[in-house]
């Protein structure tokens, strides 16, 4: 109740001000659009730059960014109480695992009728970020950014250690070895981090090593839980004897990333992460590898997080001109400026052939092996606003089996009681 | 505000209770310009009480009777949030956790602040330093401090374990411990809130008389005499006013957790207001999310009317 109260004040506040300074834009004069972009420093700038061109090169669309939260995590909470008020943005940074709830207000216009233009070269985009935008067939934005989780690797601990980098075709037994032999329990290095927090950082660190098992998470029809199988369990086994058995695995339990700052302290060996650490890591001056996945019977899934702009209903002379801006933004051209100033990686097939994408692959060195890295990723998270909560029970399965608290197959099942009450209610 | 409003209507009619009806309540004209005036004076604080609590109590509890996920407006659901209460393990959990942390809280951090109150109570060189030193982390952001902690605390690389095994003694767990991690987190909190406590004791300690204490010595009491019949019955009333800050601090302790562990590891360490933040804006179940915050303030409330009851029929409040 109690913070549930300062929201409303903003939205009473926010609807007084919506009052006095809207304008919907259907008079004459430039339209104006407003974009959240839930960036912070370089990224911040970065798109920022990008509008900037942008509304010289189109006089009569004028776009006013702001960052709409100190982070894009809060994006949806912001975004929400702007319905309420009307004070919601044009366009806005989401998640991907937003994307079943965002779909279903009406306040999300369906783009289908404009991604068909010539401009936007839909079949462009990688598939599985068209599956993100597209909702039971209602397109709710553009294809912001994909990332697929892969393997960096410090160079320097792993020749210490006298380990060769790993191979494309490694597997978890090779990791599990190699994590052993990084940990030292003198100089607090260890093999790798998995994250227990409690959230979607814990639970999506399991899918691809349940996937590749051969499990799935819900069953086909999504109203049961799936991932409790015994390919589950046995993927929950592999993380469990790492972190029980073999202590080579430093246990994250905040939400400060502090696996992340190991690894830039050069006292992790073997990162579970992405690109999207790079101009970190890059910063603390790690001599960093890539590898994909390690694999399971030689097949190296991996899942990826593609997140969204989305469109926001502001009438539909402000839904063309945001399409016209993603359009614009969402270009090769653009995205090479966007790639090389935050390390993001291609969006689109065609980026690949253009000749900047060479000067990218020079200044995040490695970077290949990650955009080879998206064809792993073949499945996708549950679409359905229920399946934050159902990671939130997996990722209690997790941590517990993590700390030693309780055994794979008998966590899981836990969860998966707890998932198919919650997927059984009808609606949402 | 309202009712300083209502007092004012009502006091013409009241106060010249003889007087006939053409005179009750002066010359209408004047009337009309009393109430506007007072109006004006009370409208704003009336506007904002009206706009800032009892509207959005209300939709809230319009809201916890729907399945609403906030983006949409959901359908009417009865009452089945609050039976779904009943059973679900985390929110008695979270209940588990808020009560633990009330039985801890209150009775260390007013101790604490009692005994610091008393040192600082006393005349000595750079007192205003030391007065500054106890209120920093009161003043400081709970959100930063949360963060602070959390590497304070690590099992692996933080200060505290560091000592710990430096003395020989054996490293712990803390916040990666779901047995201890309410505990760590519990200290934290009086840490960072007990400055408050010390403030205000320190006010009230300035208020006791001289000649009272001097009477007492004159008399003949020590030290812990005096601090037992003088100094604990006049600081009293503070104690009780702290405790009822505390319990209201602690039924809305969020903001250290966001930071630090997130109500995790295994829940251990979700209190009630943590939850129904999960609820509402993790995983869309604002509905029950806001049935959660009804029960919470049911609970509050309660907690809060006994308490004052209680401290009323104790001579404890005034």
């Amino acid at each position: 109740m109690k913070n549930l109260v300062p929201i409303l004040a903003a939205v009473l506040l926010g609807a007084a001000a919506a009052c006095s300074s809207s304008g919907d834009g259907n008079s004459g004069g430039p339209v104006e659009l407003m974009l959240w972009h839930g960036q912070d420093d370089t990224a911040a700038k970065s798109i920022e730059k990008l509008v900037a061109s942008f509304n010289q090169t189109h006089p009569d669309i004028k776009v006013k960014t702001d960052s709409g939260g100190a982070t894009a995590d809060t994006m949806l909470p912001k975004v929400t109480a702007g319905f309420a008020a009307g004070t919601h943005p044009d366009i806005a940074y989401m998640y991907g695992s937003w994307g079943a709830a965002l779909a279903r207000s009406p306040k999300v216009p369906n783009l289908k009728r404009y991604i068909s233009g010539p401009n936007v070269k839909w079949d462009d985009f990688w598939p599985n970020t068209r599956q993100s935008s597209t909702i039971n067939g209602k397109v709710i934005g553009f294809p912001s950014a994909v990332d697929a989780l892969s393997v960096l690797y410090n160079k320097k601990l792993l020749a210490e250690a006298n380990i060769k980098p790993p191979s494309p075709n490694w597997t978890w037994d090779d990791f599990r070895e190699m994590s052993r032999k990084l940990t030292d329990a003198k100089t607090k290095t260890y093999g790798t981090t998995f994250a227990i927090s409690g959230g979607e950082e814990t639970t999506w660190l399991l899918w691809p090593l349940v996937w590749q098992h051969g499990g799935s998470i819900l069953s086909p029809d999504g109203k049961k839980a799936a991932f409790n199988s015994p390919q589950g369990a046995q993927a929950l086994s592999v993380m469990q004897q790492m972190a029980v058995q073999d202590k080579s695995v430093y246990i994250d339990s905040s939400p400060a990333e502090k696996g992340q700052k190991l690894f830039e302290s050069g006292r992790l060996g073997l990162f579970l992460a992405g690109p999207w650490v790079l101009p970190d890591v890059q910063a603390a001056k790690i001599d960093y590898g890539f590898a994909p996945l390690p694999g399971t019977n030689g097949d190296h899934q991996t899942v990826s997080g593609p997140d969204n702009w989305a469109v926001f209903d502001h009438g539909s002379r402000r839904i063309k001109a945001s399409v016209e801006f993603l359009t614009w933004l969402t270009q090769p051209e653009q995205q090479l400026v966007w790639m090389k100033d935050t390390g993001a990686l291609p969006t689109r097939r065609s980026i690949l052939q253009q000749p900047g994408y060479q000067e990218f692959l020079k200044k995040y060195p490695g970077i290949g092996v990650a955009t080879d890295n998206l064809a792993n990723a073949k499945q996708i998270r549950p679409v359905t606003a229920k399946y934050p909560r159902v990671s939130s029970f997996v990722a209690e399965a997790i941590a517990s089996t993590l700390l030693g608290r309780s055994d794979p197959k008998a966590a899981l099942d836990d969860a998966a009681r707890k998932s198919d009450a919650l997927l059984a209610v009808p609606g949402q | 505000m309202s009712a300083v409003v209502t007092k004012k209507q009502g006091r013409p009619a009241a106060a010249r209770p003889g007087r006939g009806g053409s005179r009750r309540g002066g010359p209408p004209r004047r009337r009309a310009a009393e109430q506007a005036a007072g109006w004006s004076f009370a409208g704003p604080s009336t506007l904002l009480v009206l706009g800032f609590s009892l509207l959005p109590m209300g939709w809230a509890f319009r809201l916890s009777l729907t399945d609403s996920d906030l983006v949409t407006e959901g359908q009417s659901v009865g009452l089945d949030n609050y039976r779904a209460l009943a059973d679900d393990p985390v929110f008695w959990k979270s209940i588990r956790n808020t009560l633990e942390l009330i039985a801890l809280y209150i009775p260390i951090s007013l101790a604490l602040g009692l005994a610091v109150a008393l040192l600082l109570n006393k005349p000595i060189k750079g007192i205003g330093f030391y007065r500054a030193c106890f209120l920093v982390p009161f003043v400081a952001s709970a959100a930063a401090e949360g963060l602070l902690m959390a590497f304070v605390f690590d099992k692996d690389f933080g200060v505290v374990n560091g000592l710990l095994t430096r003395t020989g003694l054996p490293a712990q767990g803390f916040l990666d411990d779901p047995s201890q991690a309410m505990l760590v987190i519990s200290g934290i909190f009086i840490w960072t809130q007990f400055g408050f406590n010390v403030v205000i004791y320190l006010a009230a300690l300035q208020e006791i008389p001289k000649e009272v204490m001097e009477a007492a010595s004159i008399d003949g009491a020590g030290p812990w005499r005096t601090f037992r019949h003088i100094v604990v019955p006049s600081v009293r009333p503070i104690s009780m006013f702290l405790a009822v800050w505390g319990l209201i601090d602690c039924l809305q302790f969020f903001d250290l957790l966001m930071t630090s562990t997130k109500g995790g590891p295994v829940n251990s360490t979700i209190t009630i207001v943590y939850y129904v933040w999960q609820l509402a804006f993790e995983y869309f179940t604002a509905g029950y999310g806001a049935a959660v915050a009804y029960a919470l303030f049911a609970g509050s409330l309660a907690a809060i009317v006994i308490g004052l009851v209680f401290g009323r029929r104790k001579g404890f409040l005034l």
